[in-house]
């Protein structure tokens, strides 16, 4: 990893849990920093262990079924493993808060949103009841919502206006690291434009970092400075924005993008890869990705790729981009062509319903 | 597989269409009011065309494909499939043309009975004929039907907890063609599952209307995925429909605020993006006695006083239909 003024740096991460007996491996050797004002894409599918990783950050994961096995993550340079419940407690919130998926788990319902916005400042500000008050209102006009709804309850907000309250929580002790998981899904997508044109100016005003954990490839090209691939527990590749989209380097990064239906070109048919995420009780040996893998050989079975360095931000975990290290750099994956990857597409695929209209 | 691009709600096509829908209403009581969730809507689905049918939640997509296989009963209206009138079938009428038209719902985890296995869940269908099957005869027919969407014979005794989301899915695309239906409606088929099954599902609708003549009606909120499979394309808005074009142009030149502010608000998988954002303010407003007048005026750009006192219709204007005042139609109003 780059020498950078690293806000958050987790290192070889393992998170398990235990689940009828067996051990799911939901986190598997993580490496992953973000800088002071940095947004990084957190992508994959679900079960590849974004959530797990944000629940490590933040010491909440799912008490006594899962635990963090390995590792240390670092918070300005402090194992957060290593605080005791107190220390947490500050830290939680006050420096690291988070959003979740859906405004509604975690908003009270019996609560007036201004008292739970209160709620947060409470505990980690030293405000008089009516400057926290006053706060809470602000927050509120910060997301776009008018002060005078401070005395509503949740329900007579629509969707959208909730997870501003939500963030308008998250924000108002001003945190230096917003971890937002996959923050816009349950919106609709009129609303999920408006909630993350919000979020890139809060960031900007707020100037802080910020991990948004979502499975869609456009709002990372959105919102993201550098993005993290993951699969099976695991970051497989790493990049700034342009990076990843322009020079894509491992074969389920270039699968995540050909999955996606284009809007500006018509397809046949989309490309897609065979089977499923693996089974977290049985993780492959070896590249997890192999089985899936167009261009997967004997020793991606046997053996698991090491980090790779394509450029100073750039790192592939794939065998294939080793060449690239010795002699001359070559552009990933873009110089074999498309044709080789429709090998590996089931041969009794009809052609599809399109080529009837073209 | 002919397709005909028809453009118009009301249908240039030659044949006559699969399935026409005319002035479809649905309305629910409420405590509040009377809930408009779909308003007089009309629209033609040729025989092995797919429409795709976009909205945001609550704009009535999913009523309308209720509706017209009477899952919910129209409040007005006429569904006429292949000439008949669906709504004045009787009971034991309307059963049998059930198996001409079939449903696939969005949730695969919540439409499958837990206690039930892929061979009964699938099977049971087959009641909908009328006629009785010995267990041989089920299995057979199972069987087959498992073997067109891609489920491995052994899962035949399985039980959806066993099965992920992208099996799931293709055991509700098997419970619609085991009986060999015409006109499925597709309610949100992939909402719920991961973008690489989701390209998988794709595709396999896509065989199988290929392969079976198979005609569709696609409700999604996922532009991009009505965008690959549909031929045309109708934008809802408050139990209205505000657009209707085949599916190149809907993308190429969207006429209706609403369109352009839906498509604008796509993020796109891409680093170089130059183009306009549209922020709609506010959010969807109720559809509970809605105020007359345009159902959109209140977050469109183009708002005038007209808006507000009458609705717009449906006009021709180029390849497309569109509701607008604000759009000059092809008869120059």
């Amino acid at each position: 990893m780059s020498e950078k003024n690293n806000l958050l740096e987790i290192r070889d991460l393992r998170v398990e849990y235990r689940s009828g007996g067996r051990i799911v491996h939901a986190v598997n050797g993580l490496d992953l920093s973000i800088g002071e004002g940095e947004t990084l894409g957190f992508v994959g599918e679900t079960g590849a262990g974004k959530t797990s990783t944000a629940l490590a950050v933040l010491r909440i994961l799912p008490q006594p079924l899962s635990k963090v096995t390995g590792g240390e993550i670092l918070f300005r340079g402090k194992n957060l493993l290593e605080h005791d419940n107190k220390t947490m407690r500050q830290i939680r919130g006050k420096e690291i808060a988070m959003i979740f998926q859906d405004p509604m788990t975690s908003l009270d319902p019996v609560k007036r949103v201004s008292d739970q916005i209160e709620e947060m400042l409470r505990l980690h500000e030293n405000l008089s009841r009516k400057e926290l008050r006053e706060r809470a209102l602000q927050m509120l006009e910060v997301v776009g919502i008018d002060r005078n709804r401070g005395n509503d309850y949740p329900h007579q907000f629509s969707g959208g206006m909730k997870q501003r309250v939500v963030i308008a929580m998250a924000l108002s002790c001003n945190p230096a690291l917003l971890i937002a998981d996959e923050p816009t899904t349950a919106l609709d997508v009129t609303i999920q434009a408006q909630v993350l044109e919000l979020m890139k100016k809060l960031k900007e005003q707020y100037r802080m970092s910020m991990i948004m954990i979502t499975h869609d490839l456009g709002i990372v090209a959105e919102i993201c400075d550098n993005v993290a691939i993951m699969y099976a527990g695991q970051v497989v590749e790493y990049g700034t924005v342009r990076e990843i989209y322009r020079n894509t380097a491992h074969p389920y990064t270039q699968a995540l993008f050909d999955s996606i239906p284009s809007l500006t070109e018509d397809q046949e048919e989309l490309k897609m890869i065979q089977g499923l995420t693996p089974d977290p009780t049985a993780i492959p040996t070896g590249c997890a990705f192999h089985p899936r893998c167009p261009y997967a050989t004997e020793r991606c079975a046997r053996e698991a790729p090491k980090k790779i360095k394509l450029s100073d931000t750039h790192t592939v975990r794939c065998f294939r981009h080793e060449e690239s290290l010795s002699g001359e750099r070559k552009s990933p994956i873009t110089d074999e062509g498309t044709g080789e990857k429709t090998a590996s597409e089931p041969q009794n695929h009809h052609s599809p319903v399109k080529g009837g209209r073209a | 597989m002919s397709s005909p691009n028809t453009p118009g709600a009301t249908g240039t096509a030659s044949a006559a269409p699969l399935l026409r829908v005319e002035h479809l209403k649905k309305y629910f009581k409420t405590n509040k009011g009377m809930l408009l969730a779909v308003d007089d809507v009309s629209f033609d689905i040729a025989r092995g065309e797919t429409l795709g049918l976009v909205g945001e939640s609550g704009c009535g997509k999913s009523t309308t494909g209720r509706a017209i296989l009477r899952l919910h009963e129209p409040t007005a209206g006429r569904v006429l499939f292949e000439g008949q009138d669906i709504c004045a079938l009787g009971r034991r009428d309307m059963k049998a043309m059930r198996q001409k038209m079939q449903i696939v719902f969005q949730d695969p985890y919540s439409s499958l009975n837990p206690r039930r296995d892929v061979k009964t869940l699938i099977g049971d269908s087959l009641e909908a004929t009328g006629r009785r099957f010995s267990k041989e005869e089920t299995e057979k027919m199972v069987l087959e039907v498992m073997d067109f969407v891609g489920l491995e014979k052994r899962l035949i005794n399985a039980y959806p907890h066993e099965l992920d989301g992208g099996r799931r899915q293709r055991i509700g695309i098997a419970r619609a063609l085991i009986l060999k239906p015409d006109f499925i409606v597709l309610d949100e088929p992939v909402s719920a599952l991961d973008v690489c099954v989701q390209a998988q599902i794709l595709n396999l609708l896509s065989s199988l209307q290929k392969e079976l003549g198979l005609t569709y009606l696609f409700i999604s909120h996922n532009l991009s995925v009505v965008k690959h499979i549909s031929n045309r394309i109708a934008v809802m808005y408050l139990g209205k429909i505000v657009e209707i074009s085949d599916y190149r142009t809907i993308f190429s030149e969207p006429k209706h605020p609403y369109t352009q502010a839906l498509l604008s608000a796509i993020p796109i998988p891409s680093v170089d993006q130059n183009r306009e954002r549209i922020i709609l303010e506010g959010d969807v407003t109720s559809p509970i006695n809605p105020p007359p007048g345009c159902r959109f005026r209140t977050r469109c750009r183009f708002a005038q006083p007209v808006c507000a006192e009458l609705c717009p219709e449906l006009k021709q204007c180029g390849a497309s239909m569109v509701a607008c005042h604000a759009v000059k139609g092809d008869d120059g109003k």
